[in-house]
């Protein structure tokens, strides 16, 4: 029973992590026409955060000096040291925690700023590749720069939910995790269902019209994906602290494509469409994850049969549901159902 | 509401191609202006400098006296210069509804904060807009439909939704680039009707490119008449379509 339980949390942290990436791509891909290629780039910006802060800004409360210990040598020493310190202060525990997601958001933001400076003179295929470049940038970087998170190495996170343990320890981070992924999609709900949302899909309908009446474009593209970026930011803060290391080759293009994936499958253009897309991919994703623990030794790593799943799938959809499975939906004012009703 | 509309000595290039070689126009206040003159004369390209999508090589675009050479499409808009295209260009996935109501002028809802945090601000400024579109869009017969995709219209349709969403931007200068084409001669009519009401009545002005002179003609204040990138003409319109040069240009080609 307790394993059902578990999975079922274990289910619930991934959703959060990946229905925020899905939702971000959604607003700037499927709403704003936005090719976001580089989506890793500021999901590792948010990890990359947590990674390069957490432990050093924490280690001197737990009571260790960095400038006696080389902190990328030590840093699971240190960083088990400070979950442990971190266990008998919850409410600064909780507030690191908190305020990590939102830097890790921050700096997601500020990525998408940098990132969108191409977007005013590149064209579409073109600012796709930059923004793929740039993300390779980012991991190779920080896999050769120790100081960011101890490249090679990787650096641990700690643990800000140490004050509980067990099952009450797992559903209470999925619980937070969670609250925080449907936070997110319901203000993006709310967001592209407004006048907003309409001059997101005007954009991508026909640009050149939209300049015509009044719209600055360059601007909103900046605004949403910098918006787009601050969400898989946050997404990227909750990761590093899911798994506990952050480690660069774990930010490697691949997941790019598999958040791609989720909008496709779901339905660009809508929001509910996201949510379905990332649960689609999680179940294929951990059910397989799953299966591997109970399976025999195989002559492949089962993690590849994921992929030959989401492909098949990804493939049926195009052909029979080209626009994904739920697909966008035209948007009838309110007032006009009002005026019907009368 | 003034509007003054001059271009000077504008010249346009494209390689090879002398689109506009030095031209003068004006758009007097309150007038509706026509530009005639054959395929690929330069009149879509004289649109785009004015409304800002080329850059003139030369010359200047003046209006209501300010300098707006070079300016760009959204900030040309905010002057009260509207423009539509001689080929639509449809928010296709949008209902015609929401084609409209996109061209309504500095709409608080399309920030993030208002569109998130204060629905009443917006509501309101939809409400009225949505009011403006019925108008609309009894005017242009686009009433059955209003709830369907842009992409769903027939020709003609698109056509005069290009006309609705200039109606509906609030604008002083209407840029049209041919606005009949394709639409049927009893509703082409009405529509210059209208035209002219809205000069009469919110003092709007208007430079027309068509090719359809026996529907247009009639309503217009003014004429210039294009040939290879030059003004050959102008005047009233009994006198432009009778200049010889101007039958020349369109018989030679
Ligand atoms: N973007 C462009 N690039 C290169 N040449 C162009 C461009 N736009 C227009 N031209 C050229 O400039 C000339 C004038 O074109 P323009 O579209 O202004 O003609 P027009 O008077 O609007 O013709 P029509 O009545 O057929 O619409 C043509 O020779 C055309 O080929
Ligand atoms: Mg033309």
């Amino acid at each position: 029973m307790i394993d059902i339980l578990r999975i079922i949390v274990d289910f619930t942290a991934f959703y959060s992590i990946y229905l925020m990436l899905s939702v971000s791509l959604n607003l700037e891909y499927g709403y704003t026409g936005i090719p976001n290629f580089g989506k890793v780039m500021f999901f590792a910006g948010g990890a990359f955060t947590v990674g390069a802060i957490a432990g050093r800004m924490l280690a001197p409360l737990a009571g260790i000096d960095l400038s006696k210990l080389d902190y990328c040598m030590n840093n699971v020493y240190v960083g088990s040291l400070v979950s442990r310190y971190l266990a008998q202060h919850a409410g600064l525990a909780l507030a690191v925690f908190i305020a990590l997601v939102i830097a890790g958001s921050l700096v997601g933001a500020f990525l998408g700023w940098l990132a969108s400076y191409p977007s005013i003179r590149l064209r579409e295929d073109y600012l796709g590749m930059t923004l793929v470049v740039s993300g390779e940038l980012l991991r190779i970087v920080s896999l050769n720069y120790d100081p960011l998170v101890c490249g090679t190495f990787g650096a641990k996170t700690p643990n800000p939910f140490s004050f509980l343990s067990g099952f009450a320890m797992d559903f209470t981070r999925s619980a937070f995790m969670f609250t925080i992924a449907m936070l997110t999609w319901l203000i993006v709900g709310r967001l592209v269902k407004s006048p907003f949302g309409r001059l997101l899909k005007a954009i991508r309908e026909e640009e050149e019209a939209a300049e015509a009446l009044g719209k600055d474009v360059v601007k909103v593209r900046m605004k949403v994906l910098m918006l787009g970026s601050a969400i898989a930011g946050a997404a990227g803060a909750l990761y590093a602290f899911y798994i506990g290391i952050v480690h660069p080759s774990d930010y490697a293009p691949l997941r790019t494509f598999i958040v791609w994936v989720m909008v496709i499958i779901g339905g660009a253009g809508n929001n509910l469409g996201a949510a379905v897309g990332a649960l689609i991919y999680l179940f294929v994703d951990r059910t397989l994850a799953i299966a591997k623990t109970y399976m025999p030794v195989l002559p492949f790593d089962l993690n590849y049969l994921t992929y030959v799943f989401l492909g098949i799938i990804l493939i049926l959809v195009l052909i029979f549901k080209p626009e994904g499975l739920i697909p966008e939906s035209l948007e009838v004012r309110e007032e006009i159902r009002e005026e019907a009703s009368q | 509401m003034v509007s003054d509309l001059r271009t000077i000595n504008v010249t346009k290039r494209f390689g090879g191609i002398t689109a506009l070689n030095s031209v003068n126009i004006r758009v007097e206040p309150d007038s509706i202006v026509m530009l005639i003159g054959p395929n690929g004369s330069g009149k879509t390209t004289l649109i785009n400098v004015i409304a800002g999508y080329y850059k003139p090589d030369k010359g200047h675009v003046l209006f209501n006296g300010f300098d707006i050479t070079g300016w760009l499409p959204h900030e040309i808009f905010k002057t009260g210069i509207v423009r539509t295209f001689q080929i639509p260009r449809p928010f296709k996935k949008l209902s015609v509804l929401d084609n409209l109501l996109l061209a309504v002028r500095s709409n608080p809802g399309e920030s993030i904060i208002n569109a998130l945090f204060r629905a009443e601000k917006w509501k309101e400024r939809e409400r009225e807009a949505l009011q403006k579109a019925y108008d609309v869009l009894e005017l242009l017969d686009l009433e059955r439909v209003k709830n369907k995709k842009a992409a769903e219209l027939s020709g003609g349709q698109l056509k005069l939704l290009e006309i609705g969403r200039a109606l509906m931007a609030e604008p002083k200068l209407i840029l049209m680039d041919e606005p009949v084409a394709g639409v049927n001669p009893s509703l082409a009519h009405e529509i210059m009707d209208h035209i002219v009401s809205l000069r009469n009545t919110l003092r709007l002005s208007f430079l027309i490119v068509e090719h359809r002179l026996d529907i247009v003609l009639d309503y217009v204040d003014k004429v210039y008449a294009m040939s290879h990138g030059k003004v050959i003409s102008v005047g009233k319109p009994s006198r432009v379509i009778s200049d010889p040069q101007v039958v020349e240009a369109y018989l030679g080609g």
